[in-house]
């Protein structure tokens, strides 16, 4: 997979340094589009697709795409847009959607609103509040990062379960499944990045309840319920040994590949890094996401998930009208984005198109696309707010005295304290 | 071409003068020119160089600072119990090590933060694997052996210091890695290792600023690879021949060298990177940084202006000069032809005058004497004349006499009384009257007196006519010019035919005045051109012979004039003499 990435990367620099002829920012009526986006396997290549697709529309619009870290696209935009120049600035941005609304408020005159290009009741829900601000649409939802459950059915069946178990479960029958599997298989349930709280992300907007209230601003942590059910997930998971550490990206995705790991809890974007080990095709299936027990909460959440963004500079109009001819309409684009990508959008229209329909060999047959369409509708809808990586570090922190034997309730008011000082 | 020569050769002086001084000024032009531009490039490259050598020391802190801060750092991680004991107890259950985990990730993320923004990452290694990265996009980006990689085996056998390596990966990134082995102070045991790969664009950032068109950097490390470059495509490659001479160069001080590679010379400035065990190269290109200050062009129009001018200016000076010389020579080499009397005329230089002047003085004297010694001579040629006019013949004395004698025995006293008389008047125009010449009308009357006292001698078978132009009584001619041809005719005429005539013609024509004695003697025959020579004969009146007449008349009168004879054996002899018509005294100056 890494050789693939690498020779993507490189395409995509040839690509890029062959369309990269003539760039004259300062003229308003200009042709040559920029776009930043990292990930090459998949928002650059659903980019590209997306920029063949336009063609056919105007073909004189010169499109170009280069690819960036997401660190440093990050970096490169605060640089840029708080000192107030645009210049080296692309036409549009790949933001994450946990980062979304730190940058629309940070820098409400520099992004330009796409409500005319888009229309925004044909998205997600749960897309909208991230990538609006102050009533105004500045984001084009992308890809959804609807989250499901992704377990071993060979590793299940050893223990007595199936996927059919999986149903509409909540996170304590999974735990009891994982145990099982365990001393059935040997295997650990899950692998976690110990810095990274995804899966408490996921865990607690089943229950619509993020890091901060609803205002996007005040930390909500003390009084968390999902989240201090999460927690106590979380520890109950590590306490019986059912979590197995990983580092980094690569270690990830290896657990993931050589078996160590009966279920991984995660975005639909890492069905191809699982599907790579073509050896465990047809032990894999799809769970819907559990839920959070003994609260109200769904069968699906969201991880990662992203939106494109127009900047205010001479060529928003022609970006902000490619975005929505392409990622806010029905057409080639869509059909293409699932079947050469296998990425769940949040355009709702095409969600029903054929291409969703198809069944996965790799996972049992399943149609796990349309079974992710289907989730992405029920995720509840959540304002990410300003400080969602702020406050998580926080959290990452907290946790470790937490499943150290700290009582849960000092710690959270521990966490509320910091991010209140913190998170402004 | 025999025209330019001709031209030229007068002026062999100005070619030799010119060209010498041409070729001298080319000579000294050239070799100033080189020397200055040799010596300005020294200049610029000692210069230059220590400006390099200092950006040098400039980078080279940059890199102790970088290696300073990973020092520091390897140090915070190979003293943490934390690291430590996460990387050693494997067996622990993973609910234990993910607490573990946590902490050594804040660990190293601090540790990461507090490089700041170099292009540095961390990498543990327990003895198998990486365990932990702090960006796993960085070497080694994939799960890779490290107990079999070549960076942990020489780490491990240096366990105490922080070595750097060079890590290329195919098309991808390029990194320099800096290691160092975790070890247990007190069981001296290894337990992992750390790595810090470093970008090879974070070692070009150091010195990317100084590099231009021709200024390039090589880092190059033991083996002579090279590990960073602004030439992107030379890293990882081997560089051995570079490594060598950057060797040489620190060891032996150096502050930089030229190298002339291929066709091109460049400047190399040297520095060893201690920590790093790396070299860093500077290589400038001498034309790219030399060549620009000097513009070679601009010198050499400049100094070609320069030479023209100068030849210019040289080729008039030197015309100047040499031609009041040259003007000198030709009027020289004129003087033969035209006469002493010419003079030199001079504006030149002072020499140039002098030379005239002492010319002129010397052609003043030169002409004096000649002048003197023709008049000696004419002097003398008179003198001899008039010696000879002196001289009457003692034979014709005593004739005349013993004629006299034998007319007054004869009782002839009449006649005897006219004898004498003519002789007296003969002698006493010859012998008394001491001019050079006389009247045509008095040598007439001498002519006749001598014809008187010849016919009173040898008795009147031979008559003698005269028929003379009345406008030419007044003439001045030599004396005693005509008689020596009655005489000749009166004795050498007449042998055969015992008597005749001889008639004495003068007149004038135009300027000319003309005399012919004609007689119709015996003639002679055709070659008898020549007068005889009568100067020993006894009979003569006087030491003048025909022969000296025309002598006598060119030395005069000039070549114009001068004595003709016609004579036909048997018909007589006509002899016709040409002289200048002249009524006054002539003047003798105006002859030469």
């Amino acid at each position: 997979m890494k050789k693939f990435l690498v020779l993507l990367f490189i395409s995509m620099l040839v690509l890029s340094a062959c369309s990269s002829g003539s760039n004259s920012e300062a003229d308003a009526d200009t042709n040559d589009i920029k776009v930043w986006a990292w990930d090459p396997n998949f928002n650059v290549k659903a980019m590209e697709l997306a920029k063949e697709a336009y063609k056919e529309e105007n073909s004189e619009l010169n499109i170009e795409i280069i690819e960036n870290a997401q660190d440093d696209i990050i970096q490169k935009l605060n640089t840029s847009l708080s000192s107030g120049t645009t210049k080296g600035m692309p036409n549009i941005v790949l933001i994450e959607d946990y980062r979304a609304q730190s940058f629309l408020r940070s820098y409400p005159d520099m992004f330009y609103a796409v409500d005319d290009a888009i229309n925004t009741e044909e998205f997600a829900k749960y897309k909208i509040p991230p990538t609006s601000f102050e009533g105004k649409q500045y984001g084009v939802p992308f890809d959804s990062g609807v989250a499901g459950l992704y377990v071993r059915t060979d590793y299940l069946e050893e223990a007595g379960y199936s996927s059919e178990d999986l149903q509409n479960a909540d996170w304590e029958q999974v735990i009891e499944i994982g145990k099982a599997v365990k001393e059935a298989t040997g295997k650990q349930m899950i692998t976690q990045d110990p810095k990274d709280l995804g899966l408490l992300r996921m865990m607690i907007q089943t229950s619509g309840a993020w890091y901060l209230e609803e205002d996007g601003v005040t930390p909500n942590i003390a009084n968390n319920e999902a989240l201090k059910e999460a927690f106590r997930l979380y520890k109950e998971m590590i306490d019986a040994d059912l979590v197995k550490p990983h580092a980094d990206w690569s270690q990830f995705i290896a657990s993931i590949n050589n078996g160590d790991i009966s279920m991984v809890p995660s975005g639909n974007w890492i069905t191809p890094s699982i599907k790579a080990e073509a050896s465990q095709s047809g032990k894999w299936a799809v769970a819907p996401f559990p839920k959070l027990p003994g609260m109200e909460s769904v069968n699906a959440s969201n991880l990662g998930g992203s939106s494109w963004y127009v900047l205010n500079i001479p060529g928003k109009e022609k970006a902000a009208e490619f975005l929505g001819k392409t990622f806010g309409a029905e057409g080639k684009f869509h059909q293409q984005f699932v079947e050469e990508i296998g990425g769940v959008g949040t355009y709702q229209p095409a969600l029903e198109g054929d291409a969703y329909q198809a069944e996965d060999e790799f996972f049992g047959g399943q149609k796990i696309l349309s079974d992710f369409a289907s989730w992405t509708e029920e995720i509840p809808q959540v304002n990410y707010g300003l400080h969602t990586y702020v406050i998580e570090d926080i959290l990452a922190n907290e946790i470790q005295k937490y499943l150290d034997g700290e009582n849960l309730d000092t710690v959270m008011d521990n966490a509320q304290s910091l991010a209140e000082q913190q998170a402004k | 071409m025999r025209f330019i020569k001709d031209r030229l050769h007068p002026n062999g002086l100005f070619m030799k003068l010119f060209f010498i001084t041409v070729s001298l000024i080319m000579l000294v032009a050239v070799t100033v020119t080189l020397a200055t531009i040799r010596m300005a490039e020294q200049f610029f490259v000692e210069k230059f160089s220590i400006t390099n050598s200092q950006i040098i020391n400039q980078i080279q802190n940059d890199f102790e600072e970088l290696n300073y801060s990973i020092v520091m750092a390897a140090t915070d991680i190979s003293q943490s119990n934390t690291i430590e004991t996460y990387l050693l107890t494997d067996e622990q259950p993973d609910n234990e090590r993910i607490l573990r985990l946590f902490l050594v990730m804040r660990q190293i993320d601090n540790l990461r933060e507090q490089l700041g923004d170099q292009n540095v990452e961390i990498a543990i290694a327990d003895q198998t694997e990486i365990v932990y990265t702090t960006n796993f996009t960085y070497w080694p980006a994939a799960s890779i052996d490290m107990r079999a990689h070549h960076i942990t085996q020489s780490v491990t056998a240096e366990p105490n210091k922080l070595l750097y390596f060079q890590a290329s990966q195919g098309n991808a990134d390029d990194y320099v890695v800096a290691a160092k082995t975790l070890m247990n102070r007190e069981t001296d045991q290894a337990y992992g290792a750390v790595y810090f790969p470093i970008k090879e664009e974070q070692l070009r950032s150091f010195y990317q600023d100084y590099v231009k068109a021709g200024n390039d950097f090589y880092v190059l490390n033991q083996e002579g690879k090279v590990v960073s470059s602004s030439i992107t495509n030379t890293i990882g490659t081997s560089l051995p021949e570079l490594h060598q001479q950057a060797e040489t160069m620190v060891m032996d001080g150096e502050l930089f060298q030229e190298i002339n590679k291929e066709d091109t010379s460049k400047i190399m400035v040297a520095e060893y990177l201690p920590y790093f065990n790396m070299y860093l190269v500077n290589m400038v290109d001498k034309q790219a940084a030399v060549g620009n200050l000097i513009d070679t062009k601009q010198i050499i129009f400049l100094l070609a202006g320069v030479v023209v001018l100068a030849l210019v200016i040289v080729f008039l000076v030197t015309k100047r000069l040499t031609n009041s010389l040259s003007k000198l020579v030709n009027d020289i080499e004129a003087v033969p032809k035209k006469g002493l009397k010419r003079r030199l005329d001079y504006t030149g230089t002072y020499e140039t005058k002098q030379i005239g002047l002492a010319f002129n003085s010397m052609m003043d004297e030169l002409q004096g004497h000649v002048e003197k010694l023709l008049k000696a001579q004419k002097q003398q040629r008179q003198a001899e004349l008039a010696a000879l006019q002196q001289q009457i013949n003692p034979h014709f004395l005593y004739n005349t006499m013993a004629s006299i004698k034998f007319l007054v025995m004869m009782g002839e006293r009449t006649e005897a009384e006219k004898t004498i008389d003519a002789f007296i008047t003969l002698l006493h125009n010859t012998i008394g009257n001491v001019d050079e010449s006389i009247t045509v009308e008095l040598e007439l009357a001498n002519l006749k007196n001598y014809v008187l006292i010849n016919q009173k001698r040898y008795g009147n078978k031979i008559q003698v006519q005269f028929m003379v132009a009345p406008d030419c009584m007044q003439c001045q001619i030599p004396k005693l010019i005509l008689q020596p041809f009655i005489e000749n005719s009166f004795f050498h005429a007449f042998h055969k035919t015992a008597a005749g005539t001889i008639s004495v013609l003068v007149w004038k024509e135009a300027d000319e005045l003309l005399c012919e004695i004609a007689d119709n003697g015996d003639g002679m025959a055709a070659d008898g051109k020549e007068l005889p020579n009568t100067n020993r004969n006894r009979q003569l009146f006087s030491g003048i012979g025909v022969k000296n007449v025309h002598e006598r008349i060119q030395l005069l009168y000039g070549t114009d004039y001068g004595v003709t004879i016609a004579s036909k054996a048997g018909e007589g002899t006509t002899v016709k003499l040409r002289l200048p018509a002249i009524h006054t005294e002539p003047d003798e100056e105006n002859v030469i």
